[in-house]
């Protein structure tokens, strides 16, 4: 039996000696010609590049974007992207959490507030030569740059106003504000709807600890900015006593939400927010976001400008900026593509005003007298807001907690009402003193 | 049954028995080589695949166990378990879910694999649904395919199923835990973790495998290829037995085969199954029997060459041999054979040689016997009308006769005495024509002592030819016939007896003026051409001469009969020898 195997086995060596020596010839030659496919592959230019892009936005915008890369990858078939967008909640936090992985996308979208903070840490790669900027309206350009490099491409430009719904104004009989009011205007139009007002039904957002809405009361009563430029805490506390007690009063009268549903707001989302759910009348908003709220009900709403006072209280700013990792391994592909982006008029066609007015100035020329409907809207609160707007500033470093942590809880401490104005302004006070230098 | 070696061409039968002796030869060691690197190929295959299984379960235990632990870690955490038991005021409910849900999204901030992270429980609040953290009243959780699993267990993972989220349907695998305080049930944590990032887990580094993993229970979590329902193996469950092994499944409604490797670590959750086509596995081993096979032809080739060649070798001068035997002819040209043949083929050549001279022996000694047995026959012949007791008895009577006074008794005895001796001529077939016609003249002359007058005869042979032979006694039958037919009823008649020589032949005519041949239209013709002495005449020249020879009888103008014998002419009598 052994024998037999035995056998069998040199039987079978006989006949693979002499097939490997039949096929010897044709697997060399393959395994000769495999490197050289390689190498030629790596230096072509149509390498295979995976670009990971990552935004925050509304659905309208994501579509948009979508539809951008997807023409990209057309144009450029060996590039195709990972895409990753969310809302605006917690996109921060998640980009932070990645860049300290050095995980961060190859692209992606950055607020103003963030930049210089991210610049200083060394997470943006310097943009300015790998891509084309004079065509950009310069005003929008400073805010990415830090000492005199680019590191972010601004993507457009919104005017800081409010939303309000029209259609419910209306069933009111109330006349809807204009362009220009005052908060005097703003306040007594919340006394004027109070009666009329349905249950459930509320007149604005609890706005007291709200960071973004005090700045424009602060910025119209003429107190400027709430933190200096040089990091210095900068609230005038009578504009601050004045301003929270205008929305004790509301609170008190019913004309802002209880706290509880007040938190469960979320800005454009179908089922969260407020206003889409008919619940409050005004609330603020970015000239770019009014085409995301006429796409949940189409027509029921209109932008007017921030209320003012002695100034202005509404502002134009750069909505948002493009960066680039300097984590990337294809940055030569991400920064074409990123020009691409901002310069190329069939991208900026398809992207339209999802990001604000295009920055590109030749892109936004040729977009605006043929702006849809819905996007007109958005024009107008740019155009009533850019006379005496007030000048955008993102303040000085290293005061994103102060604006991200410690107002969201004197917010909620206001809206939940477990704390006086008084007390709120001091512990505000006594917070930003961590962050001056 | 034919004994075919008896029946079929040699080309043929050495081509046949060739072509199947390298035909088993070859089909054995195709189906032995295949059997053998085939089940080698499996073996191999299964124990590194049973290997690699191994290490993969290891890794995707070690990466599921981390997402275990993450899961308890959360579900004690504090802050959790507070806002879970709901006992605090709305204030420091929303600051605390805000918190949670904040600390819950950097778990997957930080955490790539992690997709969305779920949170049951009562009451739930403030959630966002384009975040990935939700927030879902435990009534909800029945609604959803995890929660099977969960009802016998404090935690358990599910099987692969989609959640919706911002970006769209996502695949996922999800870990649940049931959350107590202290022994309280207050919700569930449903993390979700991405499909894709287990299945490039269970991939590795052969994206073309097909694999699916498993939990303790058999229960199909995630598949790489072809499911389970897919492989045909939902009813084979039961084949898993003990930690690892290896089957073969043959499903049957499509006939495939394939190789069915499983691996359960002991400390391991997981069982993960790999199937490979069985045609994947051999596919080394179908080369090699193609590789066989080919070279099979080719030698299958050589080989009908080779015999082609060899047969015609043998077979050339088999066939020479056999056209040999076809054209060959006694006493003809011969086919020469070829003689440098010094094998068996040598032998028969000569063989057939010897054979052939025996023949043409044979043939000469029967053509000699032949000849000694016609002659024996004419002297037969000769002796019928020969007898030579006559002669004595007549010379007897002779001396009656002149003892009683008998002169024309006894010249008609002495006449036929010379006749007699004439016939015997010491037995020689041959005589002089002097002397043949010497004997007619006797047999007239008894005839004209007969009649007495009115007989005339008259002999008009040239002297020179006198001396040539003719066969004897071949023209007194004739005269004969005339006086005894012609001559019949008259008390005359003529005689004429003419020689001459033509070229090599002598003419002899015998006419007379009697009546000729009347009987001829009468119908009795054999009475003068069929009668004894010319049948016999005749028979002796045939055997004589053969064919060269002729006798004639007719009926002449003026009357009477004529015959005339035409034979060769001969200068001396035919020897015996010939």
């Amino acid at each position: 039996m052994m024998k037999w195997k035995r056998l069998q086995i040199v039987a079978v060596l006989l006949v693979a000696t002499l097939l490997l020596a039949a096929c010897g010839g044709g697997k060399g030659d393959n395994a000769g010609a495999k490197p050289s496919d390689n190498s030629s592959a790596s230096n072509s230019a149509s390498e295979k590049v995976k670009l990971r892009v990552m935004w925050w936005g509304s659905q309208p915008r994501h579509e948009a974007t979508l539809k951008a890369l997807e023409l990209y990858t057309e144009k450029n078939p060996h590039v195709t992207f990972e895409p990753e967008y969310s809302g605006m909640d917690g996109y921060l936090d998640k980009l932070s959490t990645q860049a300290a992985a050095h995980n961060e996308p190859d692209i992606f979208q950055m607020d103003p507030g963030w930049i210089s903070d991210w610049t200083s840490r060394n997470q943006l790669e310097e943009l300015g030569s790998k891509i084309k900027l004079d065509e950009i309206t310069p005003s929008l350009l400073p805010i990415g740059e830090k000492d005199g490099k680019q590191f972010a491409v601004p993507l457009g430009s919104v005017a800081f106003g409010m939303i309000y719904d029209k259609a419910a104004l209306e069933k009111l009989g109330v006349t809807p504000p204009q362009d220009g009011w005052t908060w005097d205007d703003f306040f007594a139009l919340a006394e004027e709807v109070k009666p009329k007002l349905a249950k459930d039904q509320y007149f604005t957002l609890d706005y007291a600890g709200n960071y973004f809405m005090f700045s424009a009361f602060h910025y119209a009563k003429g107190k400027d900015v709430l933190i200096t430029d040089d990091g210095k805490f900068n609230i005038d506390e009578a504009a601050f006593l004045e301003w929270t007690k205008k929305f004790e009063q509301l609170r008190n009268e019913g004309l802002v939400p209880p706290a509880d549903l007040n938190a469960s707001d979320k800005e454009m989302d179908p089922t969260a927010d407020l206003l889409v759910n008919g619940k409050v009348l005004f609330r603020y908003s970015f000239s770019n976001n009014y085409t995301t709220w006429d796409s949940m009900k189409e027509g029921a709403y209109d932008l007017v400008t921030m209320p003012r006072a002695e100034e202005a209280g509404g502002w134009l700013k750069p909505s948002m900026f493009l960066s680039l990792s300097p984590n990337s391994k294809h940055k030569e592909e991400a920064a074409k593509f990123i020009d691409w982006f901002v310069n190329d008029p069939e991208a900026g066609a398809i992207l339209g005003t999802a990001r604000g007015v295009p920055a590109n100035a030749k892109i936004a020329e040729s977009l605006i007298p043929n702006l849809p409907e819905g996007e007109k809207v958005g024009m107008k609160l740019i155009d009533a807001t850019t006379p005496d707007g007030q000048t955008f500033t993102t303040g000085p470093e290293g005061w994103v907690n102060f604006i991200d942590k410690d107002w969201p809880l004197v917010r909620d401490e206001l809206s939940f009402g477990r704390t006086t104005p008084e007390k709120a302004y001091e512990s505000l006070k006594k917070a930003s003193q961590e962050y001056e230098q | 049954m034919v004994n075919p070696f008896k029946k079929y061409r040699i080309d043929l039968l050495f081509i046949v028995c060739f072509a199947g002796l390298i035909a088993i030869v070859l089909a054995s060691t195709v189906w032995i080589s295949y059997v053998i690197s085939s089940r080698e190929l499996a073996e191999n295959t299964s124990y590194y695949q049973k290997r690699l299984l191994e290490e993969l379960n290891n890794e995707i235990t070690g990466r599921m166990t981390s997402i275990e632990q993450v899961s308890l870690t959360t579900s004690r955490d504090s802050d959790l378990l507070t806002l879970m038991s709901g006992k605090e005021d709305a204030f420091s409910r929303y600051r605390r879910s805000m918190g949670i849900q904040q600390a819950l999204a950097h778990l997957t901030y930080s955490i790539p694999q992690i997709q969305a992270i779920d949170l049951y429980m009562d009451r739930p609040e403030w959630g966002d649904s384009q975040s990935y953290i939700h927030f879902h009243s435990l009534k909800e959780a029945e609604d959803h395919s995890w929660y099977k699993a969960l009802e016998k267990n404090d935690f358990a993972w599910s099987e692969e199923h989609s959640i919706s989220t911002i970006q769209g349907e996502a695949s996922v695998l999800s870990f649940s835990r049931k959350i107590y305080y202290n022994t309280r049930y207050m919700g569930i944590l449903v993390i979700h973790v991405k499909a894709d990032w287990v299945r490039s887990m269970l991939e590795g580094y052969s994206p073309d495998s097909n694999r699916i993993m498993l939990d303790s229970d058999g229960r199909e979590l995630l598949s790489v290829g072809k499911s389970m329902s897919e492989a045909g193996l939902s009813e084979q469950v039961d084949r898993f037995v003990g930690e690892s092994g290896v089957f073969r499944l043959h499903t049957q409604p499509q006939g495939i085969d394939s190789l069915v490797v499983y691996s359960k670590l002991a400390d391991s959750n997981w069982m993960l199954v790999e199937i490979t086509p069985w045609a994947q596995i051999t596919s080394g081993s179908l080369k090699l029997a193609v590789a066989i096979v080919s070279i099979g032809l080719g030698a299958l080739l050589l080989a009908f060459l080779l015999t082609f060649w060899l047969s015609r070798q043998f077979m050339k001068p088999i066939a020479q041999l056999v056209k040999a035997m076809k054209t060959y002819a006694v006493g003809e040209q011969k086919t020469e054979l070829v003689s440098d043949y010094s094998n068996e083929f040598g032998v028969l050549f000569a063989g057939y040689r010897k054979l052939n001279e025996r023949i043409e022996a044979l043939y000469a000694s029967l053509a000699r016997r032949y000849e000694e047995q016609r002659k024996a026959e004419i002297e037969a012949l000769q002796a019928n009308i020969n007898p030579h007791f006559l002669y004595n008895t007549l010379d007897q009577l002779n001396w009656i006769a002149i003892a009683e006074g008998q002169d024309k008794m006894s010249r008609i005895l002495e006449l036929m005495g010379q006749m007699f001796r004439i016939g015997l001529s010491h037995g020689e077939s041959f005589i002089t024509i002097g002397e043949e016609l010497k004997h007619m003249e006797c047999y007239l002359e008894i005839q004209q002592l007969r009649w007495e007058e009115g007989l005339e005869y008259e002999i008009q042979v040239p002297p020179s030819l006198l001396k040539l032979y003719i066969p004897k006694m071949t023209l007194q039958p004739f005269v004969e016939n005339s006086i005894i037919h012609g001559f019949n009823l008259r008390n005359s008649g003529t005689i004429v007896i003419q020689a001459a020589e033509a070229g090599d032949q002598i003419r002899i005519t015998i006419m007379d003026n009697g009546s000729g041949l009347a009987e001829k239209n009468a119908g009795t013709p054999n009475r003068r051409k069929g009668g004894y002495g010319l049948r016999n005449v005749k028979e002796r020249y045939s055997a004589y001469f053969g064919k060269d020879f002729s006798i004639t009888l007719d009926n002449q103008e003026q009357g009477g009969a004529i015959v005339e014998i035409v034979f060769p002419r001969l200068e001396a009598a035919p020897g015996k020898s010939e």
